[in-house]
């Protein structure tokens, strides 16, 4: 006779099957990884095509080029990934989307660009990243000095000379009554 | 010499109670015991109470980090820290509200006034119901500080309190505020909200080492505001507004980066929004160049419906639209 | 006698006409040191009375220091209150002094001589009560150091603070430096002085014995004071203004508020000269000889005529906003005139600014009650004025109110006790003061009077302070 599930078993085990289960859907809804996407390489390049430049991810498995797989190419920032577009794999596993040059970067004008698969199902989720140059050389600035401006913690300067001429104007009319009441004063002690 | 000995026993005299009497005077304005923190490796940040990450560690620069998921984040520094002032470099933050999105839910104002302890009695980013004209369509108008560029608030304030930073943000060193309420004045947005009275916040906001990059813990007799959560931004974490809002109408980002994102991760190039959605800034006429933009509310996502969640809803004739 | 042992010209003048200036000139001191002197009953219950007013005042305050700004009726969107009316309208009686002793000194006017000095104690008093207002409306007094070691040029504040111990200053050089000659008359005065008295005067006369080099010098240095305090003068309540007009809001971002400030902070100021001068008049009797109708209706006339260039000044602004309309001007226009604000306005329109011109005009109301009616009128209608500028205008702003704590309700600005205490505790201040300063000094510069009198032009020989003063000022280049 087969021994039959008793209830304290049943405890045991159907938690055990609800924490599996939960970390697979929680590890499903967390990446939505296809089955073969840990297989699947990405590498990007830049280049140009049609006198345009162009961003290019060659997408392959076990060394094979793969074909019409849509590929999602997306540019790091940093709150998130700015798409850029996608585009169908050709037969030589090639995908390529236009490179904006006008996208700020680095200071070379690096750009952390990222390509992810979305279809077909068992390759979604692959993803390659690189660091290419090709976008808009921002030159990072020496911490500046805040402008003399009215919103800004030092006043314009015509504003500061006019404050100190109109107040040196008048206390040196009130330092001239000083000095003639003390010479008042002294005029006394003749 | 006796005249000299009584004479400065008298000037003595007189110094001890001008003193002991200033030292009365600000007892009796500060009156609420303050409590000094010790050191915030101690106390517990409430972003790490929210999220049961409560691990600190000292980074390179000994600024103290918290570590929320695994991720280093940067505690929100002291007044007297010169970089509070200066800024981020190389960072310009800016802000979307995209208004055919916005439902009027309030999770903006929610998820702010949680995150920094803003009592009931105000609100740091408002959402207003705006009605240009009698013969316009009502709309909700979710409102925070703009951080303009040519701030009105920064060019009355006498102490230099409120300042503009090189990554675009206007802070409130609420250590220097005299209280004079002149930026209150100032600001035709309304943006900004005082401490009336001795601020009433909770042991975790209390125990927290005064930072102007988070606005607390209060002061009495200081204005607060806004801050645009550049102490999170630089970490890459986006504000409690814009990540609070349910519908993804408020996107964020470096200008610098030309680019925007909201809470779904929806990541947009802001000049392209410029162009492709018409976004513009409130009362553009007033010359202040707000570092909030809007996109109008056409082609709705959600219908106008006056909402309460505990906010009051009314048309008002409002002024030009950009 | 006390005959300042100096200016012993040998000169002209018989001896019958020497001794009238002399008997002239112990006869107006005599009349003004009886001001002088223990107070009467009426005057100390009075003195107890504003006393008591402020102290209760300044508990006020005090219970204000320890539970914070939210004794006050203000809120985020009034931001500012009774205080900052308080401020501008103190400031703006200030300009009683400069008025009448400096501008009318400069141009020559004669009748100006009994009353400078009234004027210039209101000018002194009511910049030491306005400047404080500022302090009771600040959210943390114990920090107003910061202005000092932060301070930020660009801001008004700043400007104001330059502007308004500027003009403390010059007010107290200005207020002292007529009455040397009037210290050394009491120093000298033969009769009875209490000893604080006589040792307080001897060293507020500074050894003046009324030589000539010594008369120089004060003519000089009061002649360079009269012409410098006009501009700052103007500059204070122009720079007041500004802390409304440098902002964006509606009904305060008008070109015209620096220029109207000053003309009704002068308004204002000849007012309150006014209600001094009848009140000073009515409590010492023996005024009545320097202090006559004649001077009451020269200034009644001035007053009238700033009183028409207010008005003038009021209509341009109301118009220019109201003819085009702008939204948040309408807003504002609409509360003023016939919405929540309307009493307030119109009272002050009807009351303070049309009714005292009629009074001031009318020959049956030129009288010395009319007079005084008319210039107390115009106070509390200048405080009802700086009320309808502060208030309406932040009940106007360009964003939606948003009422939290009841929803749906307009925001009112009802002024709590704290404020009408403390508000009652710095006009108790200021009578206070002033009462006290008119029994310690003499509030009629007795020099000046003396100086002018007929007989002293008849005889500017030796044993005369007028004959010195007048010898001095003709020998002036």
């Amino acid at each position: 006779m087969k021994a039959t599930i008793d209830n304290r078993t049943l405890l045991l085990i159907i938690p055990a099957l609800l924490a599996v289960a939960w970390g697979a859907a929680g590890a499903t809804t967390q990446e939505t990884l296809g089955p073969d996407a840990a297989k699947v390489q990405i590498v990007l390049s830049s280049g140009i095509e049609d006198k345009k430049p162009i961003l290019r991810a060659d997408v392959s498995m076990d060394g094979k080029p793969l074909k019409d797989v849509k590929v999602q190419f997306a540019v790091k920032r940093t709150f998130g990934e700015l798409v850029l577009g996608n585009d169908q794999t050709l037969d030589d596993g090639s995908a390529a989307v236009a490179f904006p040059d006008d996208l700020p970067g680095g200071p070379g004008g690096e750009l952390g660009i990222v390509a992810r698969v979305v279809e077909p199902e068992r390759y979604k989720g692959a993803a390659g990243q690189a660091t290419l140059t090709g976008g808009l050389a921002v030159t990072p600035v020496d911490q500046p000095a805040f402008p003399r401006a009215l919103w800004a913690p030092h006043a314009p300067l015509p504003l500061v000379f006019t404050i100190v001429i109109l107040l040196a104007g008048v206390w040196s009319a009130y330092v001239f009554c000083v000095i003639q009441i003390i010479r008042i004063r002294k005029g006394d002690r003749k | 010499m006796e005249n000299d000995r009584r004479n400065f026993l008298r000037q003595s005299l007189v110094v001890l109670g001008a003193v002991g009497g200033a030292a009365a005077l600000s007892k009796l304005v500060v009156a609420q015991p303050a409590g000094e923190p010790t050191s915030s490796a101690g106390a517990t940040c409430p972003a790490c109470a929210a999220e049961n990450a409560s691990r600190h560690a000292l980074g390179t620069d000994h600024q103290v980090l918290h570590i929320h998921g695994g991720k280093m984040m940067h505690a929100p520094r002291p007044a007297s820290d010169p970089e509070v002032r200066q800024g981020h470099p190389n960072r310009k933050w800016v802000m979307v509200i995209d208004l055919a999105k916005c439902d009027g839910c309030g999770h903006c104002t929610m998820a702010c006034s949680k995150a920094h302890f803003v009592p009931d009695t105000r609100q740091w980013i408002k959402v207003l119901t705006m009605r240009d004209a009698e013969s316009t369509a009502p709309y909700f108008f979710p409102q925070p500080c703009f951080h303009c560029d040519n701030p009105p608030c920064t060019k009355v304030c006498p102490v230099d309190a409120t300042f503009k930073r090189e990554d675009g943000v206007v802070l409130i060193d609420n250590e220097r505020c005299i209280g004079c309420r002149f930026c209150m004045a100032a600001c035709p947005y309304g943006a900004r909200s005082f401490n009336w009275g001795h601020p009433h916040e909770p042991p975790e906001a209390a125990a927290e080492p005064y930072s102007p990059e988070q606005g607390f813990p209060r002061r009495v007799g200081t204005v607060e505001k806004c801050d645009f959560c550049a102490d999170m931004a630089i970490d890459g974490m986006l504000p409690h507004c814009t990540s609070g809002c349910p519908m993804g109408a408020i996107y964020y980002g470096d200008a610098n980066e030309d680019a925007v994102t909201n809470s779904a991760g929806d990541t947009q190039r802001l000049s392209q929004l410029m162009i492709d959605r018409s976004g513009y800034r409130h009362l553009e006429e007033l010359g202040t160049n707000p570092r909030v933009y809007y996109l109008p509310p056409k082609n709705r996502a959600f219908p106008f419906a006056p909402r309460q969640h505990g906010m009051p809803v009314g048309a008002f004739p409002s002024g030009k639209k950009g | 006698m006390a005959s300042q042992h100096g200016g012993q010209k040998a000169g002209a003048g018989n001896p019958q006409a020497m001794s009238a200036a002399v008997a002239a000139s112990r006869a107006v001191e005599a009349d003004i040191l009886s001001t002088l002197g223990p107070m009467s009953r009426g005057q100390k219950t009075c003195a107890l009375i504003l006393g008591a007013v402020c102290g209760w005042g300044l508990c006020a305050y005090i219970h204000q220091l320890r539970i914070g700004l939210s004794a006050t009726a203000m809120t985020d969107y009034f931001s500012w209150g009774v205080y900052i009316i308080n401020f501008v309208f103190f400031i703006g009686i200030s300009h009683a002094g400069t008025l009448v002793s400096a501008i009318l000194r400069v141009t020559g006017a004669e009748w100006r001589r009994p009353i400078t000095r009234m004027a210039e104690g209101i000018t002194v008093m009511a910049l030491m009560i306005g400047g404080p207002m500022v302090i009771v409306d600040m959210g943390r007094p114990d920090r107003i150091w910061h202005v000092l070691v932060y301070g930020r040029l660009s801001s008004p504040i700043l400007w104001d603070l330059c502007s308004v111990t500027t003009y403390l200053t010059g007010s107290l050089i200005y207020l002292y430096l007529p009455m040397i000659p009037d210290m050394a008359i009491l120093r000298d005065h033969p009769g009875y002085l209490a000893p604080w008295r006589r040792s307080l005067y001897r060293r507020l006369s500074l050894g003046w014995t009324g030589t000539t080099d010594q008369w120089k010098r004060l003519h000089a240095a009061i002649g360079v004071m009269a012409l410098v305090i006009i501009p700052v003068a103007i500059s204070v309540h122009t720079v007041v203004s500004w802390i409304f007009s440098m902002t964006l809001r509606p009904g305060w971002h008008s070109t015209i508020f620096g220029p109207y400030f000053v003309v009704g902070a002068i308004f204002s100021g000849i007012a309150a000269l006014l209600t001094a001068m009848t009140v000073f008049v009515t409590i010492f009797p023996v005024l009545h000889k320097y202090i006559t109708l004649d001077h009451f209706k020269k200034l009644a006339s001035l007053l009238l005529a700033v009183n028409l260039i207010y008005i003038y000044f009021t209509v341009s602004e109301y118009l220019t906003m109201g003819y085009m309309s702008e939204s948040p001007d309408r807003k504002l226009m609409d509360a003023l005139f016939s919405g929540p604000y309307a009493t307030q306005f119109w009272l002050m329109a009807i009351f303070g600014l049309f009714i005292p011109a009629l009074m001031l005009a009318l020959p049956v109301t030129r009288t010395m009650r009319g007079i005084l009616v008319a210039s107390l009128l115009i106070n509390v209608g200048m405080w009802l004025k700086r009320y309808v500028i502060v208030v309406p205008t932040l009940n106007s702003p360009f964003m939606p109110v948003l009422n939290l704590v009841h929803p749906g309700q307009p925001i009112h600005y009802v002024p709590t006790w704290v404020e009408w205490s403390i508000t009652a505790g710095a006009f108790a201040g200021f009578c206070l003061l002033y009462l006290l300063f008119s029994k310690v000094f003499p509030i009629v510069s007795m020099w000046e009077v003396e100086e002018d009198a007929p007989a002293a032009h008849a005889a500017p020989a030796a044993g005369s302070v007028a004959g010195a003063a007048n010898l001095a000022r003709e020998a002036l280049p």
